[in-house]
């Protein structure tokens, strides 16, 4: 028998796997290491000149964050901001040799082939095989972050993942992958999100999120409560919690209430108020529709701006 | 409305031309398959095996750590083996048995995989003789003192019954044996590390020393490997050469180490009674001759 490397069929197989190895090594070149947590670094991306990309979930904490490159370099890199709502984090390091990452001009399409990079050790980088399996428009994280649309993946999560970069068969980058953003499997930032939160943080530190001060509970409505409200709803969110002296507290807003609508649509779990409380919510009057003694009312509250890296 | 613009990279391309991709597979499978047995341990459907030369097989050693052993051939032949070596440490079983006309697989260099690397893996997955799957490199295998580094891992679906069984590159070059799954990876003891164990002789000599691989640097040199000195044996080689516990080897007969593996390597191709032993002690590296004891067979300590 030939040899198969000289035959015709298995030439293509090399001719794949020279391409996607390929494509990782031209990448990889710009994936960086990030020491911010205990045992398994997580990876980064260098984004733009200087500036490295990375998911908020992994960084345990703001300063003594060190970065190894894939020449086996170590510099230390400055926390420039973060946000929880889409888990990115941007941070600035010297990265004179370091390629900036090359974002990808094709769409993204469900089947698409792509790589998860990483490096989470120090040294070498590690790559995951799979496809784009579902996509979907613009959406809110649990943490109430705005991403431009769902890219889920079939890929493997792996030590590393988080913070590193999904690319195309041609190393070009898609987004950022994170294991943050969902209970179960992969979801990726993708590259518009990342670079608009980057602008943000550069500019500001954090992606200003509204603030209530109060603790919520989805709760499903009587047949008397769904009556007392106009909403074709049959669930609503129970106050479960008043901060002191919080906008819900000086608004009137009472443990027991029931908040069925903000801004007059109709909210049926965290992320339907997160969606009302975006930057431009700050400082403004929301008008909330609730139930309060098996009666609908309105309440209109002052949002605050959320201080630091609270969560819901 | 989004404008959405046609996948055109190559590999897609490639992998869109799936009859000459899919003969291609079909092809590796074939292949791989004529070189590769079913191994039977007592009542235990171990796992795979390769076949290295005629007659010899190599699989893991966890899958033959029952008796008797059989292979089965790709054509249901079964056939008694008997595990001429074994080595633990990289979990490796070298096995003779009479069925000679399985073809020996041919043997690649794990040094030519990139993370990207397409690889596939042939075993017998709960069962499924002959069972192909695909995959890329994740992380290539390197010399060094963590453990984990030293395995090639893949990522490829694997399952029991993949054990022993070769993991190939692209031309069908077998580059590891698949010897286990940790988190949805496949993790093979690299191709190198089987070309060692097949030409070390079965009754290796030893020092009767317990260590493990540490990374040093001498006198602010380059990073090596060193050999932290856990335990002598009582009466050992080392012990009767003055090796003490604490010690950290870093070179044999005048070469440093670059890898946990070679003083097992210098001890396997030493010819002469003594060999001189590196060590740092103290912070200052001293030179020690130690005996070489021809040793117990199958024994883990070098």
């Amino acid at each position: 028998m030939d040899a198969m490397e000289t035959s015709g069929a298995g030439g293509v197989l090399a001719a794949v796997s020279d391409e996607l190895s390929g494509a990782v090594q031209r990448a990889g070149a710009s994936v960086v290491a990030i020491h911010a947590r205990r045992r398994i670094p997580s990876s980064g991306v260098h984004w733009r000149a200087g500036v490295i990309v990375t998911a908020h979930h992994t960084l345990e904490r703001d300063a003594d964050i060190r970065v190894t490159l894939h020449d086996g370099r170590s510099v230390t890199a400055q926390l420039a901001g973060r946000d929880a709502g889409t888990d990115l984090a941007v941070l600035r390091a010297p990265l004179d040799d370091v390629p900036v990452a090359q974002q990808s001009a094709a769409a993204l399409a469900v089947g698409r082939i792509v790589l998860a990079l990483g490096r989470p050790w120090e040294g070498d980088v590690t790559a995951s095989l799979g496809v784009i399996s579902a996509l979907g428009g613009e959406y809110r994280t649990w943490h109430g972050g705005r991403i431009d649309r769902l890219v889920r993946l079939d890929i493997s999560i792996q030590d590393g993942f988080s913070g590193g970069p999904l690319v195309d068969a041609r190393g070009e980058v898609l987004g950022i992958n994170t294991s943050g953003l969902a209970r179960r499997g992969a979801v990726t930032v993708p590259a518009t999100t990342v670079d608009r939160v980057t602008t943000t943080l550069l500019e500001k530190g954090r992606v200003a999120r509204g603030y209530l001060g109060v603790g919520l509970q989805p709760v499903r409505l009587t047949e008397a409560l769904r009556r007392a409200t106009a909403r074709e709803t049959s669930i609503g969110l129970l106050v479960t919690h008043v901060e002191g002296d919080g906008p819900a507290e000086r608004a009137g807003v009472l443990l027991g209430d029931i908040v069925v609508g903000v801004n007059g649509r109709a909210v049926r779990d965290l992320r339907d108020v997160a969606a009302q409380l975006g930057p431009e919510s700050i400082g403004q009057r929301v008008p909330f529709d609730v139930l309060r003694g098996g009666r609908a009312a309105s309440i209109e509250i002052e949002v605050l701006e959320r201080s630091g890296g609270e969560e819901e | 409305m989004l404008t959405e613009r046609p996948v055109d990279d190559a590999a897609t391309k490639l992998l869109a031309s799936t009859p000459r991709l899919e003969a291609a597979l079909d092809e590796t499978a074939l292949r791989l398959r004529a070189s590769t047995v079913h191994v039977l341990a007592g009542d235990v459907a171990g796992g795979a095996g390769l076949v290295v030369e005629p007659g010899r097989v190599v699989t893991n050693a966890h899958v033959v750590t029952g008796s008797p052993v059989h292979v089965e051939t790709a054509d249901g032949r079964r056939v008694r083996a008997r595990v001429e070596r074994r080595d633990t440490w990289r979990d490796l079983a070298l096995l003779e048995t009479e069925a000679h006309d399985p073809v020996p697989a041919p043997l690649g260099d794990e040094t030519s995989l990139r993370p990207g690397s397409v690889v596939v893996a042939l075993g017998h997955p709960l069962g499924w003789a002959g069972a192909l799957a695909l995959g890329i490199v994740h992380r290539v295998a390197r010399d060094g003192p963590a453990a984990s580094v030293r395995w090639i891992h893949a990522d490829v679906r694997l399952a029991p019954g993949n054990s022993g069984g070769p993991l190939a590159d692209a031309g069908g070059r077998v580059v590891g044996i698949n010897a286990m799954v940790a988190n949805g990876l496949g993790i093979a003891v690299p191709v190198s590390a089987l070309r060692r164990f097949l030409v070390a002789p079965a009754r290796r000599p030893r020092l009767g020393v317990r260590m493990r691989p540490i990374e040093v640097r001498v006198h602010g040199g380059r990073r090596g490997i060193g050999l932290l000195v856990v335990d002598t044996i009582a009466r050992g080689a080392a012990e009767r050469a003055g090796v003490r516990a604490g010690d950290v080897l870093i070179g044999a007969d005048g070469v440093r180490f670059a890898a946990p593996f070679d003083l097992t390597d210098a001890l396997a191709l030493a010819t002469a009674a003594t060999m001189r032993i590196e060590l740092v002690r103290n912070g200052s590296v001293r030179e020690i001759d130690a005996p070489v004891d021809q040793p117990d067979p199958g024994a883990r300590a070098a």
